[in-house]
């Protein structure tokens, strides 16, 4: 009798030719092949993807989207653009606990930029604390210093020579803490978007214009140090921010050439309280004559030369200063020198934006009301914030002169913007000056303690913005910072523990238990 | 068609299966008492942040994810494990089916029941809903990151099931596979800073950087989800090929 695995075993034995032992290692050939195809496929597929980001934003703010400006921008970028991120987070620190929340979401919206434009990277992130290894390789490879934390960092250029960085306070507006000591400050808007283009534009641009602040006049301090000496009366956030758009603050004494210099961008005369010599004011002149801009913010003094000047170029300011009548709880009214504005220009480029906020509020302190219009050479002025007198408010012009009785209360302007605007039918040779100008009654809003709060800061950088021709960067503080939150009573706490905890984890229970009865059954 | 009603009723089979063992329904209670707990503790410790309802989803959507590490493998682990060992499957091959059939209608099966588990956490939002405004776009984005990471996570299951006929040794492998996934968003504090090229590869393999930096936020990056659809493609195409492999071996 035959063995049957003998038997079985017997047609394999001459190997080479037969065909299970063919089949099989055809079968394996096929496999290693298959596998070596699928891996090339993964790979490359993967590879064709990694480089060809396509993102979906579904948030209902569009937290995540950019804007065409910001796609145009980055599209402009040609070379690398590093972006360090240390961060040191005291999570005790109230201040800081929202100044993270801020970068967090910053950071967020920076995945978007990477995405669209490959050459903007991550180069560092890290925590100081918890990796204090990595900060010193980082710190040492940018050349950072130990405060330079709680910010993006941006780098470019061969050796990194060109920087710049962005703040929380860049990234967002933030409102006064009930207590500094332990209330979150309230973050008001976040503007990171704005923040990290304009950022990466100064990157591209690599270039920075001047803007001249005259100086010798009483004007308000220009100089970093007699500017934090000025305190909260300083222009440190004002400069700050003039610095974040690619603008580079100068001072301006007119000394022995009378002339402003042809590089200039913007001329800031902020508050003077003495007089322009009649040579310092033909230079102004000059330099409007030849398409200049200026943006004036008049302090306390008046009857100045400098107001004609002003007044032959479309801005009249007015004698006195402006007082808002408040009614007391008691009965009764008192005068204060701080008049809210809450009236602007509906069509103007530079206030129509703030149509789409929820409120526009500013505050000016000793303000004068200027007066537009009576301009030549074809300028018109248009006023762009005003206050309007009405039942239960007032605004009253106090003269200095102590009247013992209060004009009647009025309206009026408290900023105007000035420009030529091409007639209709030009004569022949007709060329356009390209001036512009800005007055504001008050300097108060551009001093520290304000610049800030209100809608300061976007008035200001929108007059500067219009006066450099860039009415695409006329913003307003950024998107809202939606508050998601429950209102939480004791009851809706109770159901909170109990719903989530018990109810729902019991009714699968119940249905797993019924499920093993029924199968016992 | 006939494909397609193979591995539909191979599908049914399994789901089946699944809902008629005691097992799926203990899964299903603790995942939603423990994600219950963490609602619950994370809603009243974020009382009073303006972000509130953000943060408790983003928290427990986090606190969840690492669910996947032991859930994709307890899914599958019984796949082809249990049906090689009790020598079921040589019967299952006897019907006119394909390997092909079998390893997609049990991969479908087990994703089913994955994401009827991660859907058992819809009513916690359906309370926040109600109690206040959540943002459905991250937990939108989130789920749809969940859910194709659960292919990549069952696929891995699936092959490692049919490898073995042992189902702890199935588990074992499947968690050693989504640990290694884990592992790469710690491989990356290793890399030298200046190695930006690498840690861009890295960010892009690694799912909780996928997760945290993108689907929580409600964004949904295309490249991610090709990500875990191309590797779960060619992990179940690696379990057909090693279902067939028993005819050569």
């Amino acid at each position: 009798m035959t063995d049957v695995r003998t038997a079985s075993r017997a047609p394999a034995a001459p190997a080479a030719g037969s065909f299970s032992r063919r089949k099989r290692w055809m079968a394996r050939f096929r496999l290693a092949g298959g596998l070596c195809l699928l891996l090339y496929v993964l790979f490359l597929s993967n590879v064709v993807a990694f480089r060809h980001p396509l993102r979906v934003d579904w948030t209902e703010e569009g937290l995540r989207s950019l804007s065409q400006r910001t796609r145009d921008t980055l599209a402009l970028v040609r070379e690398e653009i590093l972006v360090v991120f240390p961060t040191y987070g005291q999570r005790d620190n109230p201040e800081q606990v929202a100044y993270l929340d801020v970068l967090a979401r910053a950071r967020q919206l920076l995945n978007e930029y990477c995405a669209i434009q490959p050459l903007v990277k991550i180069a560092a992130e890290v925590n100081v604390f918890d990796r204090p290894d990595r900060w010193l390789e980082v710190k040492e490879r940018f050349d950072l210093d130990a405060s330079q934390v709680n910010r993006f960092l941006f780098f470019a250029g061969g050796s990194k020579e060109l920087r710049q960085a962005v703040t929380p306070q860049d990234l967002a507006a933030f409102g006064p803490s009930r207590d500094p000591a332990i209330a979150v400050p309230k973050i008001k808007a976040f503007r990171g978007e704005e923040a990290i283009t304009t950022a990466i534009t100064r990157l591209i641009e690599r270039r920075k214009r001047p803007v001249y602040f005259t100086q010798g006049h009483g004007e308000l301090a220009l100089r970093p140090e007699e500017a934090r000496a000025a305190g909260p009366a300083g222009l440190s956030a004002f400069l700050h921010e003039l610095k974040t758009e690619g603008l580079e603050p100068r001072e301006l004494s007119f000394g022995i050439s009378r002339e402003v210099p042809d590089d200039c961008a913007l001329l800031v005369v902020a508050a003077p309280d003495q007089a322009y010599s009649r040579e310092d004011l033909g230079a102004i002149d000059r330099y409007l004559q030849r398409g200049g801009k200026l943006f004036a913010a008049l302090g306390p003094a008046r009857g100045t030369a400098f107001d004609d000047l002003l007044a032959a170029w479309g801005a009249r300011a007015l004698e006195g200063r402006l007082e808002a009548r408040k009614s007391l709880p008691g009965g009764g009214h008192i005068y204060v020198p701080r008049v809210p504005v809450r009236a602007f220009h509906k069509a103007h480029p530079v206030t129509r934006v703030f149509e789409s906020v929820p409120r526009f509020e500013m505050y000016l302190e000793n303000a004068r009301p200027i007066a537009s219009g009576g301009a030549e050479k074809g300028l018109e002025s248009t006023p762009l914030i005003e206050v309007v007198s009405r039942e239960g408010e007032g605004y009253y012009l106090v003269s200095d002169r102590k009247d013992p009785e209060l004009p009647k209360p009025g309206d009026f302007e408290l900023a105007v913007a000035v420009e030529q605007r091409a007639p209709e039918r030009p004569p022949p040779g007709f060329r356009r000056l390209g001036t512009r100008i800005v007055v504001a009654g008050s300097p108060s809003f551009l001093r520290d303690q304000s610049f800030l709060t209100g809608s300061h800061r976007d008035f200001t950088m929108n007059c500067i913005a219009w006066l450099l021709g860039e009415e695409d960067r006329v913003t307003v503080g950024g998107q809202e910072w939606a508050e998601r939150m429950i209102k939480a009573s004791p009851g809706i706490q109770r159901f909170l523990f109990w719903v989530p905890v018990f109810l729902l984890p019991g009714i699968f229970l119940c249905m797993g238990a019924f499920v093993y009865y029924l199968r016992r059954a | 068609m006939t494909a397609l009603r193979n591995v539909w009723a191979v599908l049914l089979r399994e789901v089946a299966a699944y809902f008629l063992s005691p097992v799926a329904w203990i899964v299903i209670t603790l995942f939603l008492l423990v994600n219950g707990a963490t609602f619950s503790y994370f809603t009243s410790y974020f009382q009073g942040h303006p972000r509130q309802i953000t943060l408790v989803v983003e928290s427990l959507f986090g606190f969840a994810l690492f669910w996947i590490l032991p859930l994709s493998p307890i899914l599958t682990m019984r796949l082809f494990a249990e049906e090689k060992r009790t020598g079921s499957l040589e019967l299952l091959m006897t019907a006119p089916v394909t390997e092909a059939h079998v390893a997609l209608g049990k991969f479908l099966a087990a994703q089913a029941f994955y994401c009827l588990i991660w859907a058992s956490l819809l009513p916690f939002f359906a309370i926040l809903d109600v109690l206040g405004e959540p943002d459905w776009g991250p937990i939108l984005t989130t789920y749809t990151g969940v859910v194709f990471l659960g292919l990549l996570t069952n696929a891995l299951g699936c092959l490692a099931s049919a490898w073995t006929r042992n189902q702890l040794v199935s588990a074992i492998v499947a968690l050693s596979g989504n640990l290694l996934l884990f592992y790469v968003t710690l491989a990356q504090g290793l890399i030298p800073a200046d190695a930006i090229e690498v840690q861009r590869v890295l960010h892009y393999l690694s799912f909780t950087h996928h997760f945290d930096g993108d689907f929580f936020q409600g964004s949904l990056d295309v490249r991610y989800l090709f990500f875990y659809g191309s590797l779960a493609a060619s992990l179940i195409f690696l379990s057909v090929l090693s279902l067939e492999a028993r005819k050569w071996r």
